[in-house]
Order: C-alpha cells, then structure tokens, then sequence
C-alpha cells in the first residue's frame, strides 16, 4: 500500500507544476461559462439515442455539468495516455522498478494519481459553476442535485483505467487516438444495443450485438436519469468499479509481459 | 505440504479476483439494462416510431423480420396446445404461404381434436391431389363434433365457403351441411346456412332435408346474434 502511495504522490506532484495550475484555471472558467446551462432533455423524437436518454425522473442532469465531464474526459484522456509511455520513454519507469515495486502497484499508483488529478478537475470546475450560479441567481442547488452531478464521476474511473491499459499497448499519441475511437465506438454500440433490447429475442442480430456490446463500456447507463436509489445505485457502482478492474487487469496483464527497454 | 498449499491459494487468489470482477460486470450490466429497458417502457418509446425513422427501402424488410422474431417468441412462451396453435399458424403466416401449408398439414397430424385446428381443416377440407394433405367431408364431420359454438358456426361457414371456392358439387356441398340437421342452432348466423342448405336439398329434389331445413330456417329467425348474445354478457360480467 506504501508503494502504491508513493507512485500516486510522484503521480501527483504534476499539481505542482505552473501548467496544472493554468488547467485548474481553465477548469474554473470552464465552469463559469456553463454554470447557467439548463438541464440536460433530449425530445423523444429527436434521435434513437436521446430518446431513450429522457429526464423526467429523479434529480436531472445538468447539460453545464456534461459538459465539465466531457472536458474532464478529455483531460484524462491526455494524462492518462501519456504518462506511462513518457515514462517509459524516459526510462524513469526503469528506475522505479529497480525498487521493491510491482509492476502492478506501479499501474495502480498511476491510475489512482492520474484519476485525482481528474476528479481535481472536475470538483474545481463543478464548485465553480455552483459559485457561480449562485452568484448570479442566489439560488443554491439542491445536495441532491448536486450528488446527481457527482455521479457522473463514475464514468471517468473506468475510462482512466481504459486509457492507461491502451497507453501500455501503445506510444501516447496513438493510445489517445485510440482510446478516443474506442470510446467513440462504445458510445455507437452502447446505443444500438439499448435499441436491439427493444427488439424481440428471437431476432438473431439481438444475441450478436449483445456478445459486441460486452467488450465496449456503455457510458449511457451514466447519463441515464433516475432516483438512483437502491439496486440501480449499487449496479451503476458495481459496472463502474468492474469496468475499471477489467481495465487494469488487462494493463497489468500487459505491463507484466511487455519489455520495459 | 505448507509451503505447496500457499502455493495452491496463491494461484487461486487472482482467478477468484478475475471471477468476482466479471461477475460484477455481467450482474451489473444486466441489471442497468434491465432498467434502461423499463424506462424506456415506462414513456412508450414506441419501436415503430424508431422504425419509421429508417430508409423506406429496408423498413419494410426489417419490420418483417421483427414481426416474426416476435411470433417466434410467443411461440416459445406458449404453454397451452392451444396457444401453440395459434402462434405456429401466425408465424408460419409471417414468413411464407409455402411455410402456413406445411404448418396446417403438421397441425392435422400433431393436433388433429384441438379447437384452434379448425384453419388447418378448413385450408385442407377436399384439397387437390397436389397438395400436401386432403380432408373429407366425413372427416371433417368427425372433427367438428368435439366443437362448441361459436368455433362450431365457424368451422361449418369456413369449410362450406372453401368447398365453394374449390367448386364442389350441390351434392357435395349438401352432404357438407347435413350436420347442420341434428343441431340446435343457438345463434341467427346459422340462419344463412339453413337457407343455402334449403335451396341446395331443393335442387336436388331431398324434400325430407329441405323441409327440416327451412324449420331450422325459421328457428333461427327468433333467435339473436352472436355478438348481440356476446356483448349482453359482457355487460352483464362487468355489472
């Protein structure tokens, strides 16, 4: 457990550098100009995705917040795509590793460090719309409202964990353009398969696109509005955590075979 | 030994691990699907309003293929003979005349006293030799005795509507509604069969059936409709 810290502290000093500086500054103009957004609401005839995607239960989805996600997205895609490669490239990981350091708790350490700095992106930017839209309405949202919005967090642990397994496949800028295709896909396959569900068991495409869809995650289930109470709370946690063991069972898997020179 | 069975259970430890995740990733995906789809249910996201969106020139082809994956899976749920009937008849129906025919003979072999047999009969009552079944008129008398009304009336009006079709005799037609005799008409639909009945006994000069029948005839003048009788019930079950 001292190991992996130690590897998330080194992870984590980027928070020192001026540059994580200017992007918490970003993060916080970010959520400035998208604190007034609405909530997120799709008309049902307005695609097969969206439509399925409806808000009209539990707490809303704010579309300010989406879009600190989608930004947060792309952040973890950069850092997480670029660390380990760098590292390697640097041979700094050669260095590491000459200590009682498992490769393992080496990817654990990266994932937890990469995922703060994150989520340290995303509260700055969600604290600062909340500032924000306070200020300028007075009005103050709801902890429910709020631990709405928290929850879209769930989507961006597995996608870490997905980017550092491709980055040990691949050198950084082509692990970015992968994960970035990959999650692109997931988002296409994620919604045929909630459609082909509509569609009758017997429809042999139906077994076919269900055997796909369970080698891409399906961010919807994130987006999807509800109460998120009880079973549907636990499932959403449970896919997210899964998802993201998956992930790093794959890396370390990787990690373990590949030659570090 | 101990040193064997650490081991043993370090081997062990990562596939439970790997296990454990992947059962938590297939639960949790069904459960979330689960819920999407009951969602999805809840505000009547209508697949054909999906379908409508698609190019006219696959529409079509794939609101068939969807129609009979749906009867595929009724077909799989039904429980009753009946019900299986009922649901191999539709789907053969869905995918082609050729598939209904081999159905309808299979029906006659499989289901030759059920209710819901009556399409099969009534497709293959006095069928040409090409076809894949034939039915006679004293078979099919026989099949109709275990029915009750109203699929008893339906049974007699289809098969005489396809003899007719298939241009039978007066005689044959007559000997296909001699049953109609030893009846007791509970509905005014079998009044038009009393009068065809009538008229063809007339035409070949039975007397004896002809008067009985037009008695029948007018037996059944009193009497009401079937959907007259059917919505009386239903009016009196809801009160």
């Amino acid at each position: 457990m001292l190991k992996i810290s130690g590897i998330f502290e080194i992870t984590v000093k980027k928070v020192k550098e001026p540059a994580f500086a200017i992007l918490l500054v970003i993060a916080a103009l970010i959520g400035a100009c998208v604190s007034e957004m609405e909530a997120l609401s799709f008309k049902q005839d307005s695609g097969l995705l969206f439509g399925l995607i409806s808000l009209e239960q539990g707490p809303p989805l704010l579309a300010g917040f989406v879009v600190i996600l989608l930004m947060t997205m792309i952040v973890a895609i950069f850092s997480g795509a670029t660390d380990i490669p760098k590292d390697i490239e640097s041979r700094i990981i050669m260095v590491v590793l000459t200590k009682p350091v498992k490769r393992i708790e080496y990817l654990i350490g990266k994932y937890l460090g990469i995922t703060a700095i994150c989520v340290c992106f995303f509260l700055t930017a969600a604290i600062t719309a909340s500032v924000v839209h306070w200020a300028k309405t007075g009005e103050v949202y709801a902890v429910s409202l709020l631990l709405r919005q928290l929850f879209l967090l769930l989507a961006l642990f597995p996608l870490v964990a997905l980017t550092i397994m491709i980055s040990t496949f691949l050198p950084d800028i082509s692990a970015m353009i992968v994960t970035a295709t990959y999650v692109f896909f997931s988002l296409m396959i994620s919604a045929i398969s909630v459609f082909v569900d509509m569609l009758p068991k017997s429809l042999e495409i139906v077994s076919l696109i269900h055997v796909v869809a369970y080698f891409f995650p399906n961010f919807f289930y994130f987006f999807n509005s509800c109460k998120f109470s009880g079973i549907v709370l636990i499932a959403l946690i449970a896919y997210s955590f899964s998802m993201t063991a998956i992930f790093l069972l794959i890396a370390s898997f990787q990690m373990n075979r590949r030659d570090m020179i | 030994m101990n040193l064997h069975m650490q081991t043993g259970r370090m081997k062990a430890a990562p596939l439970i691990v790997l296990g454990a995740v992947f059962l938590a990733y297939f639960t949790s995906d069904a459960v979330l699907r689960q819920f999407v789809l009951y969602r999805a249910g809840t505000q009547s996201i209508s697949l054909n309003a999906i379908l409508d969106k698609l190019p006219a020139e696959i529409r079509d082809e794939v609101r068939q293929r969807i129609l009979v994956a749906e009867l595929k899976d009724k077909l799989l749920a039904a429980t009753t003979d009946g019900e299986k009937i009922l649901a191999s008849i539709a789907l053969a129906e869905a995918i082609s005349d050729k598939n209904l025919q081999e159905k309808y003979a299979e029906i006659i072999d499989k289901y030759p006293t059920a209710t819901e047999s009556a399409p099969a009969f009534i497709n293959y009552l006095m069928a040409p030799n090409t076809a894949l079944k034939s039915v006679s008129i004293p078979r099919y008398h026989e099949y109709i005795k275990q029915l009750h009304d109203p699929e008893l009336f339906y049974a007699i009006d289809g098969g005489y509507s396809t003899l007719k079709s298939r241009k039978a005799s007066q005689k044959e037609l007559l000997a296909f509604l001699l049953p109609l005799l030893e009846l007791k008409p509970t509905y005014r639909e079998y009044q038009r069969l009393y009068v065809e009945m009538a008229e063809l006994a007339f035409q070949e000069e039975n007397q004896d059936v002809e008067l009985k029948a037009r008695k029948l005839e007018e037996s059944c003048g009193k009497l009401s409709f079937y959907d007259k009788t059917l919505a009386a019930k239903v009016k009196s079950t809801k009160k």
